[in-house]
């Protein structure tokens, strides 16, 4: 793909602002699925106004400057607009894959800022975006005895993810978790210091070569394994392999991608594990958008826009389209309502109309004031609940939710699935 | 031009810095020329876009601008959730005011079934607040992204749910007005502080002076505040969803009750229309046209073809004589016993009037009383190419229905016919309803291909074609749609109101600080005073074909070059 096929897609927009809003809203305060328009109010930041931004790239009408790249960038990649605007207008303008090459454009031209050039040369150095050594990936599981499953063949390949692995605070949960899958007896072994990035905050950021050659890589890791299921532990991780690794041409081969909520519903289900009480709690649940809408599995289409009934448009070959529906949102939930006493209330946008946290797509490193207010707006949606507890899959939301909350004192706590299973599962 | 340093500075002083943008990426956000309001010409991007964009938050920062602009000779244009293309600039020296930040709802006054609401309220959003309160607004066809205010204050904002909640024309109350030369004014009850409860008084009325049925489309002034009409939802607080996305539908509460009703000629549906509204029954009355329910029943342009060539339409999209000569009504009631009266009277209407009811399989129910009550799927109208336009929008006794079903087949005639410039979908594709519950409001639309210039010159000439019949024939009516140039060509048939619209428009807008794109100029163009004779040849059977070429060649020009350019 590139930017210049982008030009019909964008050449569809009827500027219509539903990219800036829930298809159906429930109240004027939650009403708003974009957090970029939220934070630059100007039309350029809505994902309809990058895409006229695109447009007029293509038509030589504008260049590069300060703002344009602030619009372009002051943005989380959360796919919320691509949702709403299937509403109505189905495949034709997706706006989520023209802002895919809209950053790609940017990073060909040599533009990129200066916040994610220190992601990517971390990434290249170390494989993770942290740049902390590859040395301490496995660090969480000294002494854990855990099968090397570049060594050892396993039928499970527990992927950690760069966030996880390098967060001290994630190790409780991760080894809590590795005891979790050997009392259910899961024959199970990680990749440890070989893990590295799958690709997709490199692919958010614009650097579609850099994504390519660490998806590769994770892909030669996991199939040469010879495992049967990948479960991953990190939502962007998981969002990649189902979504990212498609659209860079990588195959898995086959494998059955799990996140490790899925898999822990799968085997709390089958009774292989068994959830006891916990403390009462009014939890809310974040949906991130990794494991959400971004997780759908991507299909790559080649074909061509036909004109039928006059001046219709169609499809030939039809294309699968994405409404962000298929994401991972029920096992959560699922996992959540397993533990006594846990009353789970749900935030006026949920499932595929999650808001976002504002801290993906590079948001975070290039511009902390909106990545801090994004998540503001987010604790404040789930203060609405009445919710004492915010639980989320994502280790990275969680991180930004959980820091942003202590900063403004909030009242909420901010905890991750797996810490909430933690002290609930045996 | 840029702006200069001065009035760049002076815009900031008035919105505060950070919420002005001289930057050429953000100005061209705001040149798009598609969807409602698009002009058909090949280029999407306009020639000219804004040289800056400002983010006013209140009703003084918007005088302030207003007042850097008389300063510095700069025109301004404002808009609110800017859909479609008509906030576009024309002028090369032109702002964009764009009203996002002044989003606030100030009031939902339950007991008086009104709001007082800013420009950037969508109607989603007061639909949401409103039913909280047992209240319901209207929500035009733009959908549920549109500005309540910016159709209430300057467009001619008319949508499907008109039987209960009127029309925007006459839901507007008290209202705030920055007006071209930089006067705050309220008008109607809020001119004399006492509320925002009414359009006319006590205090200045004169509301329909400066809108007209029209509107100004953003061509006069920065309205800023507005008093607002709820009306009754006898419904849940909250919509109760199903299915899933995007073909959400929506549980049909207790009591309420969705029909869909044919005949077998517009003259019987013309008699069931004035018992239906006689009787009262109706929540939402509402005649669809066959291929915009196909559209709203599937999710994308493929899943539709595939419906339409497969045979596999459901009996509501299907444009046959059995099947398209419909009233779709979703009933409301309190009691099981109210709904069960209703009930009785829909049967004995049908039974007066030859009509039957087709039967809707649970889903497609679901989501077409989503539809009626949320308006949300009438966007898909522009989905198979991103590009409509309307050659009919007929305010009127309900007898003219018959006569203005006729009018339309004939107008888009060949063109929606296989090999047309047309999208091949219902015959006249009118959408229909009573508004207010009593007058008939029918509007067509239909699809164009914008990247086929015979298919932009088609529209062209649709108009021009459309607008001399309503005005030659004398008895389809009202258009509503005569915006631009089209209003001083056909002036005659409304008893020249433009003679009037331009008397008010160089009153308030003395300096000429406002682009005049769809509103009227200040001055007639020079094409006006050939008019009546130009259009004695172009109508011409003979002079057609001549015809049609020019209106092509206007499509791939563009029309400045007829106009002439904008000073």
């Amino acid at each position: 793909m590139s930017l210049e096929t982008r030009k019909r897609y964008i050449e569809r927009c009827p500027r219509c602002s539903q990219c800036k809003w829930l298809p159906a809203p429930k109240s004027q305060r939650f009403a708003s699925v974009c957090p970029s328009i939220q934070y630059g109010n100007f039309h350029s930041y809505s994902a309809g106004g990058k895409g006229f931004t695109a447009y007029a790239m293509l038509e030589n009408r504008i260049g590069y400057s300060a703002e344009m790249l602030r619009s372009v960038f002051a943005c989380t990649m959360c796919g919320a607009c691509d949702t709403s605007c299937k509403t109505n207008f189905g495949d034709n303008i997706e706006p989520l894959d023209t802002l895919y090459e809209l950053r790609a454009r940017v990073v060909r031209d040599g533009k990129s800022l200066p916040a994610h050039v220190e992601l990517i040369d971390n990434l290249r150095r170390v494989g993770n975006p942290f740049g902390k050594p590859s040395q301490e990936r496995a660090r969480w599981a000294e002494g854990l005895n855990l099968k090397d499953i570049t060594k050892q063949r396993a039928d499970v390949f527990l992927h950690i993810g760069c966030t996880p692995a390098y967060d001290e605070a994630e190790w409780r949960s991760l080894q809590f978790c590795a005891e979790l899958l050997k009392n259910a007896k899961v024959d199970f072994g990680v990749a440890g210091n070989a893990e590295q990035s799958s690709g997709g905050l490199a692919f958010d950021l614009g650097f579609q070569e850099d994504a390519r050659r660490l998806a590769e890589a994770s892909a030669k890791l996991v199939v040469a394994s010879g495992a049967k299921t990948l479960v991953t532990c990190c939502a962007e991780s998981y969002a990649a392999f189902k979504n990212g690794f498609p659209r860079l041409g990588v195959s898995l081969g086959g494998l059955r991608v799990l996140h490790i909520t899925e898999y822990l519903d799968e085997l709390i289900r089958d009774g292989r594990l068994k959830p006891r009480s916990s403390a009462n709690a009014l939890v809310t649940y974040h949906d991130p958008c990794k494991l959400g809408r971004l997780s759908e599995t991507y299909t790559p289409w080649q074909g061509e826009w036909r004109r039928v009934l006059n001046v219709m448009y169609i499809a030939v070959p039809p294309r699968p389209v994405l409404y962000g529906t298929e994401g991972n949102y029920d096992a959560p939930r699922r996992l959540l309502q397993s533990i006594a006493g846990v009353e789970v209330v749900e935030m006026e946008r949920s499932r595929e109309y999650s808001y976002c946290c504002g801290a993906g797509g590079g948001a975070k490193e290039a511009y902390p004031d909106f990545a801090e207010k994004t998540a503001g707006d987010r604790l404040t949606e789930a203060e609405a609940t009445g919710a004492s507890v915010m639980v989320t899959a994502c280790a990275t939301c969680q991180r930004h939710l959980s820091a942003v909350a202590n900063k403004q004192g909030s009242k909420l706590r901010v905890k991750g699935l797996l810490e909430m299973l933690c002290e609930a599962v045996v | 031009m840029p702006l200069t340093a001065e009035a760049l500075r002076d815009l900031e002083s008035a919105v505060g810095k950070g919420n002005v943008s001289d930057d050429s990426s953000t100005c061209m956000s705001y040149a798009w020329n598609a969807g409602l309001g698009g002009m058909p010409k090949p280029n999407r991007l306009a020639v000219v876009p804004p040289i800056g964009v400002v983010l006013p938050a209140n009703t003084e920062q918007v005088q302030g601008v207003v007042k850097a602009c008389l300063k510095h000779g700069i025109k301004f244009k404002p808009h609110s959730t800017g859909y479609g293309s008509l906030a576009t600039v024309a002028s090369p020296n032109a702002i964009s005011v764009d009203l996002r930040r002044m989003n606030r709802i100030h009031e939902i006054d339950e007991r008086n079934q009104m709001a007082v609401i800013e420009p950037y309220v969508t109607a989603g959003q007061l639909q949401a607040e409103a039913m909280k309160s047992g209240l319901n607004c209207h929500i035009v066809g733009a959908g549920l992204t549109h500005s309540p205010l910016a159709s209430a204050t300057a467009c001619f904002g008319i949508g499907i749910s008109g039987t209960t909640t009127g029309n925007n024309v006459r839901n507007l109350l008290g209202l705030e007005w920055v007006t071209p030369n930089g006067e705050i004014l309220n008008i109607g009850s809020s001119g004399s502080g006492s509320g925002w409860f009414s359009g006319e008084g006590p205090g200045p009325g004169f509301r329909g002076m400066i809108r007209g049925i029209t509107g100004t489309m953003g061509e006069l002034g920065i309205f800023t505040k507005i008093g607002y009409k709820l009306y009754p939802w006898p419904g849940p607080k909250k919509l109760e969803t199903m299915g899933k996305h995007p073909q959400l539908g929506m549980r049909i509460p207790e009591h309420f009750r969705l029909y869909h009703l044919a005949w077998q000629s517009w003259e019987d549906v013309t008699k069931a229309s004035y018992e239906i509204n006689q009787s009262g029954v109706a929540y939402v009355l509402v005649r669809i046209p066959p291929n915009s329910y196909g559209m709203a029943l599937s999710a994308t342009n493929n899943d539709y073809y595939d419906l339409l060539s497969q045979g596999r339409l459901p009996d509501i999209a299907k444009d046959d004589d059995q099947h398209r000569m419909t009233w779709t009504m979703l009933t409301a009631a309190s009691s099981a016993a109210e709904a069960r009266y209703k009930e009785r009277v829909v049967k004995g209407i049908l039974a007066n009037t030859n009509g039957r009811e087709i039967a809707l399989s649970p889903d497609h129910e679901g989501l077409v009383a989503y539809f009626l009550v949320t308006s949300i799927y009438i966007p898909r109208v522009l989905r198979p190419s991103s590009a409509m336009s309307t050659s009919f929008g007929v305010l009127e006794s309900f007898s003219k229905l018959p006569e203005v079903m006729k009018a339309g087949e004939v107008c888009l005639g060949e063109d929606i016919k296989p090999g047309g410039m047309f999208m091949q979908g219902s015959r006249e594709e009118f959408w229909s309803w009573p508004s207010e519950g009593r007058h008939l409001w029918t509007e067509n639309a239909f699809s164009y291909d914008v990247n086929i210039p015979e298919s932009r010159g088609a529209v062209l000439r649709m108009a021009l074609e459309h607008d001399d019949m309503v005005q030659t024939k004398g008895s389809l009516g009202v258009e509503v749609f005569a915006l631009g140039p089209l209003a001083d060509f056909f002036s005659s048939a409304s008893s020249n109101a433009t003679l009037w619209m331009r008397k008010v428009k160089q009153r308030f807008d003395g300096h000429n600080a406002q682009d005049a794109q769809f509103f009227i100029s200040r001055e007639a163009p020079w094409i006006t005073k050939y008019w009546p004779f130009l259009r004695r040849v172009l109508f011409l059977r003979i002079f057609r074909p001549v015809f049609k070429r020019m209106m092509t060649h206007f499509a791939i020009v563009g029309l400045q070059a007829l106009m002439g350019k904008r000073k």
